[in-house]
């Protein structure tokens, strides 16, 4: 039994070893033995074996090489160039023109492909050689792009919310139903963001875009299809109660394929490339899911649960002010972390905490997610900002950093609109496993 | 693959790589298997039963299988944030420790592994389910993973000890956190590569 100092301890410790550059399965699975061996026995040490097999042998956790799987099929099937120009056609009339369908594709895309950071390559890829045409701000278009592809955990199905359902044992299905209003939200804040943005300043957005005949656009809408045809098998399969999130998973991946070859980019050579990059992907996650694993493990049978419990109760704070320390020391982290390890490396001792104080465990995987989000875009460690930056090849990663700012702070507003009406995202679970 | 020239990864990729195909080509497999269970549940009442349960074992084996895979293309995920603004012969040390410590880790899971692989062969377990798995087999395939990996770490960090004391500047190369060029290449390098300067709009 340790208390909330070691507690304490133990996480800096983690954080420090995470600095160090050494690999996140490596500081996690350090502090666990650690943990295990001053105040437990060495022998628990010796479980490591099973605790690896029993964590890993998991049929829910299926769902994220599937979801991976989708994405690398669905990106390399060509649809994206298709779904950009389609969408283009209907929300260029905005104010901010084109800059909309920065965030409206990706928000799609992301949603069906579970990674931001692919989701920013793809868009980044397709748009920034049209924008070079015309008469946008730079920035702008920079930022519009890094925060729709944020919004890929966001809206379900998404990796991020899977791996805090494992970690925290909240069923993945109420996860999903709960962050769909608020991505949906989100997406809408953006885009209000672009908005205001191109009212208030006129020289920023300077382009007239020109519509094509409706007939053409109309035609052009099939190129939507794809999308939302995966995205309703998932969302569909799940809550009509035909499949579970795995199955719906591997049904989607079989989907996907007539879509490839209907773009004419299926074979034996791109199957192969997406089973490599799902491979990857797949490994990285799953080695610090092994660990987190182990981790739980140890910190549950040191009882940190009930110490940070009771710690939370004696000091008397109210849900929101937890909540407001937790934003702020969310924020402060995504400085520095990508989200896999933000979430992995916290959730263990700050899920004990938010339960304490009576917060809800599904409502939470949301809150979480959304704070992994704004860790995505918050430099000087976004991967996506990166990304986007490598495709673009020239100007400076600073003007990726200045155009994010405007949709960081609809971010920021999201989080206090998702305090402020918890609803936002527990009125849907509710309405659907509510008899 | 790295684009680094590492010697030694270049050696260890096409195994690795082998592993990870073939654990792709069983996913796509399972996925149609998971396709027929669905549609005869839900639209003529039978079911194949034990999709679960193997769907269970993929996960473990898929990704024991591809951990060699990822090591070997860097993929594990390091924070980089304060190592880039160290000196160099800190940064060297720091990766050398990195790679040190995930060997450790490695062996030990895959020892640990064998006493568990040891324990279902003892006791000849099998799943209390429908199917009765032998666990072996399972299990077999998944220590089959880590022990690739393990053998892959300890080669890398024998490597990079090496070169701690050999040559600095290319420790820091091969084995740093990824670069950015590359971790583009692993997670957008097909997209990029194919749409690359082609315009979706007029």
């Amino acid at each position: 039994m340790i208390g909330v100092a070691e507690t304490a301890i133990g996480f800096c410790l983690l954080v420090g070893l995470l600095f160090l550059g050494l690999h996140v399965a490596t500081a996690m699975f350090g502090i666990a033995v650690l943990g295990a061996v001053i105040y437990l026995s060495p022998a628990l040490v010796n479980a490591v074996g099973m605790q690896f097999w029993g964590a890993m042998e998991d049929y829910t956790l299926l769902a994220i090489p599937l979801y991976i799987l989708l994405g690398e099929i669905l990106v390399r099937s060509g649809s994206t160039d298709r779904l950009y120009q389609s969408l283009s056609d209907w929300l260029n009339p905005l104010p901010g023109g084109l800059l909309h369908t920065n965030v409206g594709a990706s928000a799609i895309f992301s949603a069906v492909s579970g990674s931001s950071v692919a989701t920013a390559a793809t868009i980044a890829t397709v748009a920034l050689p049209s924008f070079r045409k015309r008469n946008y701000d730079d920035r702008l278009v920079l930022g519009s792009i890094a925060a729709g592809a944020s919004l890929g955990n966001l809206i379900p199905p998404g990796i991020a919310l899977i791996v805090y359902g494992a970690l925290t044992n909240t069923s993945v299905g109420q996860l999903y139903a709960a962050a769909v209003i608020p991505g949906i939200v989100m997406t809408l804040l953006f885009m209000a963001t672009i908005i205001v943005l191109a009212l208030a300043k006129p020289e920023w957005v300077r382009q007239k875009e020109v519509l094509d005949p409706l007939l053409v656009r109309l035609k052009r809408l099939v190129d939507l299809l794809p999308p939302l045809v995966i995205f309703a098998i998932i969302m569909g399969s799940i809550y009509t109660g035909w499949a579970t999130v795995t199955e719906s998973a591997a049904l989607a991946v079989v989907a996907a394929l007539p879509i490839a070859l209907l773009y004419g980019k299926l074979n034996v050579r791109m199957l192969h490339d997406c089973f490599i990059a799902t491979a990857q992907l797949t490994a990285m996650s799953m080695l610090v899911l092994a660990c987190a694993f182990y981790l739980n493990f140890v910190l549950g049978l040191l009882g940190v649960t009930p110490a940070l419990g009771k710690f939370v109760t004696e000091l008397g704070a109210s849900r929101l002010e937890l909540l407001i320390a937790l934003s702020v020391f969310y924020l402060l982290l995504g400085v520095f972390f990508e989200s896999l390890p933000m979430m992995v490396g916290t959730v263990p001792v700050v899920f004990p905490v938010v339960i304490a104080a009576g917060i809800d465990p599904v409502w939470f995987g949301v809150f979480m997610v959304l704070m992994c989000e704004i860790s995505l875009i918050s430099p000087p460690v976004g991967m996506t900002l990166y990304v986007i930056q490598a495709v673009r090849r020239e100007g400076t990663i600073a003007e990726v950093f200045v155009g994010t700012i405007p949709f960081f702070a609809a971010m920021v507003v999201m989080t206090a609109l998702l305090v402020a009406f918890p609803d936002m995202a527990l009125w849907l679970p509710r309405m659907m496993f509510t008899p | 693959m790295t684009h680094d020239g590492n010697p030694l990864t270049r050696f260890l990729g096409p195994p690795a790589r082998l592993l990870a195909l073939i654990g792709g080509w069983w996913l796509l497999l399972l996925s149609f298997v998971t396709c027929v269970e669905i549609l005869g549940r839900t639209l003529f009442g039978f079911s194949l039963q034990g999709i679960d349960e193997v769907g269970g074992y993929t996960t473990a084996v898929f990704s024991s299988l591809a951990f060699a895979w990822a090591l070997v293309t860097k993929s594990h995920t390091r924070v980089d944030f304060l190592l880039g603004h160290l000196p160099g012969w800190l940064r060297g040390v720091l990766n050398a420790l990195a790679y040190a410590l995930l060997a450790a880790l490695a062996v030990f899971a895959a020892w640990r592994g064998w006493d568990v692989l040891d324990d279902t062969l003892e006791f000849d377990a099998h799943a209390i389910t429908p199917l009765g798995t032998p666990l072996w087999i399972p299990q077999s395939l998944w220590l089959l993973g880590i022990v690739a990996f393990a053998a892959c770490a300890v080669a890398l960090a024998l490597h990079a000890g090496w070169l701690l004391l050999a040559d600095r500047g290319r420790l820091n190369q091969l084995y740093g956190p990824m670069t950015l060029e590359e971790e583009v290449d692993i997670e957008a390098g097909a997209v990029i590569a194919r749409t690359g300067g082609k315009d979706a709009l007029p």
